[in-house]
């Protein structure tokens, strides 16, 4: 009690003397990818000891995907398939899929190369890198809030689409269904030269467990 | 065969002896992080009757599920049910929400123990002895760090009863707390203004006060709407509250009309912080530009994170660095730190004391402002001190003395004598001049803090003395720094700039930012009155700026007593010319007020809610021992128009029909205090319950030997029903 109204007194310091800076946390921070506008480039290390570039896909649309194997709404899309459907039409389509693990150590949805490629192998996945953020520097950048979280870059390299994967946010397998794929359409609006509407939606899943 | 179940439902209560038994849940739902039931406000139903359902959700420590708009990540409860023909189930009533941080998302939710309650109707032809079932399958998501969706199928037994049953004392507790928690809908007119990336809400609560908010947060129902992890700044001022929104996946769309619920959190007597929720509605719309703001900086609700006494005082140390620099103070201390350039290395020592004597007045100016805040807060006064710098006569005296300030800077007139303020400000006078230098500042800082020192001293109201003592003279401290290292290090005062001819242009050229202030604080006043204090308070500086002209150019030689006496006309002029604002303090300012406790006092009710059924008398204490003498019971109500919980309660649990009637048929006297504008015989009933502030609820036995019972700050009908039983 006491020591809240302390926090409290001293936000109000903070707020009139615009010292805010000093008092924000991580997540008020702007991120740099916004819709629209290009992609920030990152490097980053793939499951199989690869480095891998953002840029090095210059003219491919590219899906990135922020996944933690444990979360519950990651698992509703990996235990129904879609995912994986997703994964494997896209790639079939010349899209280059990146799976993003910005899991701390020691925390939920971390994993070792060993096992995200046994994760990997056993759920059929097809991303086309699996790639690791342990450090959180690229989620942090890109604003992923979320596991999943995804976003659609087209060919000239421009954030097409940043949001949820559907329309249902729920942990219900059967909802897959019946959802309105955000993803598979921004890559249908992507391969068309078209702009993606809703360009932005507020995705759903379990906050990403990133390094503090 | 067929037949055969019908009849065992018919029977079974009864060869069981079910019948009349309490609403019985079937096993509840455990999980490792969980509890789940269906529980029932009163113990049975009556035919064609409505009553509170709900789902009771237990969760271990550190966990919770989620509101009907989750935040940043999480699901929403929900409910589905299946339930017997003719039966009805409404949706969830959400009780207002809590802010949880984690790790930078905001998500909106539950923790340990609650319900969410759901109104049940019972068909017309439900028929009384018959136990009825019903089903619903819950699912939830519950989070720590990690989340664990859950889903259970429960059921409730609920007998049908001829009449109306009484509340299940089980659940008592729990449904209380989500009637409390449940958002009313709001008294006061909102509105949105703003742009791609900001809203401002402002809600038209006029008459609240500052430092009784300990909290201001709006959930939205739509989770695209806002920015879940933005703090929500407040301010609050004569027109109501704003809180400064920042817009989340709808940001660059046009601004539509945003709902959701406001949770104010109201500092009551006794360190208990009332958290009253409101519904509203708010449409695009021109948002008042708010006169003269109290400022607070809203932390998080809920689990708040820990900032120890050393970072506030450290935190205040910055902020008092930064007041050195603002327009109000920096001519000032520019002046002050010229005049020991000029002394110069030859007078060390001089400086040094000049320098430690400046700094004690600025420390003992603070530590008079904290004693001050404790003297009114032990003395009960409830006007907080933003109020008070808030008062229209303060800020034309403020006025006056930037205007003042800014006359001497001028060189329109010259101080003299030892030991004065004036003598300080002209930079001589040794030790004492600097201490009172030092006093100045803080004074002369006022304009420019006031908000802030409003809303800081606000928040010292709860904290405990020595700590506000400690986080005030830290900001005296920063304030006083810049000028004690310079009189400190000696080779500080050699990267000030030579003394010579241009510091006299300097001098006058800084009496620019003091007649800014001026001015600014007499818009500040039009706004607060109008236009008719504005000429006042020009008027007013006109006649001072006469006086020290006049005392100026004659206080000295054979003139003097010309001198002396314009300067007199000048200054009796502006002291007359305070009357206007404080007249204009008097009608003005309360008329907003009054029209909200003329509310309270006729109607009874919340602006905008429907009247009151009760009837109340004026409080007067002598009537209250009259109608005992008489037989009649008494409840006593006190109130005032700017406190949140009043309202609540007087909207909700006492202006129900229901209550009217009870206090009708037991001839109890209802009595209604307003203390909107500080009735002292309403302070001294107050005090003699051993409070400082209302709401206060006292119900009197008719037999005058019988204690009075205090009824707590928060009610419900119930509350106010059963102590009525005990009479």
């Amino acid at each position: 009690m006491q020591r809240r109204d302390i926090m409290r007194m001293s936000l109000a310091f903070g707020a009139v003397l615009s010292v805010s800076a000093i008092l924000s946390g991580p997540g008020l921070a702007e991120p740099l990818a916004k819709v629209g506008a290009a992609a920030p480039d990152f490097r980053a290390t793939d499951m199989n000891g690869k480095s891998v570039a953002l840029s090095d896909f210059k003219g491919k649309t590219v899906v990135l995907e922020w996944t933690n194997h444990e979360c519950p709404f990651v698992r509703k899309h990996y235990n129904s398939g879609n995912m994986q459907a997703l994964q494997k039409q896209a790639v079939g389509e010349g899209v280059v899929w990146l799976t993003l693990l910005s899991s701390d150590k020691g925390e939920q949805g971390f994993v070792t190369p060993e096992q995200a490629r046994k994760l990997t192998a056993e759920r059929n996945a097809a991303p086309s890198y699996k790639l690791f953020d342990t450090d959180g520097k690229i989620g942090q950048m890109y604003g992923a809030q979320v596991t999943p979280h995804m976003y659609v870059i087209d060919p000239s390299g421009k954030l097409a689409y940043i949001g949820a994967i559907d329309d249902k946010p729920s942990t219900r397998l059967d909802d897959v269904k019946t959802a309105r794929n955000y993803v598979r359409e921004a890559l249908v609006a992507a391969k068309d030269g078209k702009v993606m509407d809703p360009p932005l939606t507020r995705a759903y899943g379990c906050t990403i467990k990133y390094a503090s | 065969m067929r037949k055969l179940p019908r009849i065992a439902l018919f029977l079974l209560p009864c060869l069981l002896g079910l019948a009349g038994h309490p609403a019985e849940a079937a096993e509840p739902f455990r999980s490792k992080y969980s509890e789940a039931a269906l529980v029932a406000e009163r113990s049975a139903i009556a035919p064609g009757e409505t009553v509170q359902l709900g789902l009771r959700l237990k969760h271990i420590a550190g966990w919770h599920s989620y509101w009907r708009n989750p935040g940043d990540s999480g699901l929403p409860t929900e409910i589905e049910w299946s339930l017997p023909e003719g039966w009805k189930a409404g949706d969830i009533q959400w009780p207002a929400p809590y802010r949880m941080p984690i790790e930078g998302l905001v998500n909106y939710g539950f923790k340990d123990e609650f319900v969410l309650p759901v109104a049940i109707t019972a068909p017309a032809d439900a028929k009384p002895g018959e136990s009825i079932t019903l089903n619903a399958n819950a699912t939830w998501l519950v989070c720590e760090k990690i989340c664990v969706p859950e889903e259970a199928e429960l059921s409730l037994t609920l007998p049908v009863a001829a009449a109306s049953a009484p509340a299940d004392p089980r659940y008592g507790r729990l449904f209380s707390a989500a009637s409390l928690a449940q958002p009313k809908p709001s008294p006061w007119q909102a509105t949105l203004g703003g742009d791609d990336a900001k809203l401002k809400l402002h809600v038209a609560a006029t008459g609240l006060q500052a430092d009784r908010l300990a909290e201001a947060y709006f959930f939205p129902y739509d989770g695209n709407a806002l920015n879940h992890a933005a703090l929500q700044p407040l301010s609050v001022g004569a027109e109501g509250l704003q809180l400064a929104l920042k817009r989340g996946i709808d940001a660059g769309k046009p601004v539509a009309p945003l709902e959701g619920v406001l949770v104010l959190a109201e500092k009551l007597d006794g360190g208990l912080v009332a958290r009253q929720a409101f519904e509203l509605r708010a449409t695009p719309g021109v948002v008042p530009t708010m006169a003269a703001a109290s400022i607070g900086g809203i932390a998080p609700a809920m689990p708040g994170g820990d900032v120890d006494v050393i970072e506030a005082m450290l935190l205040a140390l910055l902020g008092g660095l930064i007041l050195n620099v603002m327009p109000c103070v920096f001519p000032v201390l520019f002046m002050k730190a010229l005049a020991f350039a000029r002394l110069g290395n030859a007078h060390r020592a001089e400086v040094r004391r000049e320098g430690l004597a400046y700094t004690a007045g600025v420390l003992a100016t603070f530590a008079l402002l904290a004693g001050l805040l404790i003297v009114l807060r032990d003395g009960g006064a409830a006007i907080g001190w933003g109020y008070q710098l808030q008062h229209p006569v303060v800020v034309l005296l403020l006025a006056y003395l930037m205007a003042l300030v800014g006359f001497n800077l001028m060189g329109l007139f010259e101080l003299r004598g030892g030991g004065n303020i004036g003598a300080a400000l002209a930079g001589r006078g040794g030790s004492t001049g600097a201490f009172f230098t030092g006093a100045l500042a803080v004074v002369v800082a006022t304009p420019c803090t006031a908000p802030f020192m409003g809303a800081a001293l606000g928040f010292a109201l709860t904290a405990p003395k020595p700590v506000a003592l400690a986080v005030f003279l830290s900001l005296g401290l920063g304030l006083a720094l810049p000028f004690l290292l310079f009189s400190l290090v000696p080779g500080l005062a050699r990267y000030l700039p030579k003394p010579g001819g241009w510091m006299q242009s300097f001098r006058q050229f800084l009496a620019f930012p003091m007649f800014a202030t001026a001015a600014w604080l007499i818009w500040v006043l039009a706004q607060q009155t109008g236009p008719d204090t504005m000429l006042a308070a020009l008027l007013g500086v006109l006649a001072l700026g006469f006086a020290v002209w006049g005392w100026g150019r004659f206080g000295e030689g054979r003139w003097r007593p010309v001198g002396i006496a314009l300067a007199g006309i000048g200054v009796v002029a502006a002291l007359l010319l305070l009357r206007v604002p404080l007249a204009g303090a008097d009608d003005a300012a309360p008329s907003a007020r009054d029209a909200a406790s003329a509310s309270t006092t006729s109607a009874g009710s919340m602006p905008g809610a429907k009247g009151s059924a009760i009837a109340w008398d004026r409080f007067d204490a002598d009537g209250i021992a009259e109608a005992r003498r008489q037989g009649r019971p008494v409840l006593v109500n006190m109130t005032a128009a700017w406190c949140i919980t009043c309202l609540v309660n007087e909207g909700a649990a006492l202006s129900s029909a229901g209550l009217a009637a009870q206090l009708q048929q037991r001839n109890v006297l209802p009595m209604k205090g307003d203390w909107t504008r500080r009735d002292p015989a309403i302070t001294r009933y107050l005090n003699e319950f051993g409070r400082s502030g209302v709401p206060l609820y006292v119900l009197y036995p008719a037999d005058p030997a019988r204690a009075p019972v205090v009824l707590p700050q928060l009610l419900t009908e119930g509350l106010v029903i059963e102590a009525l039983n005990k009479l």
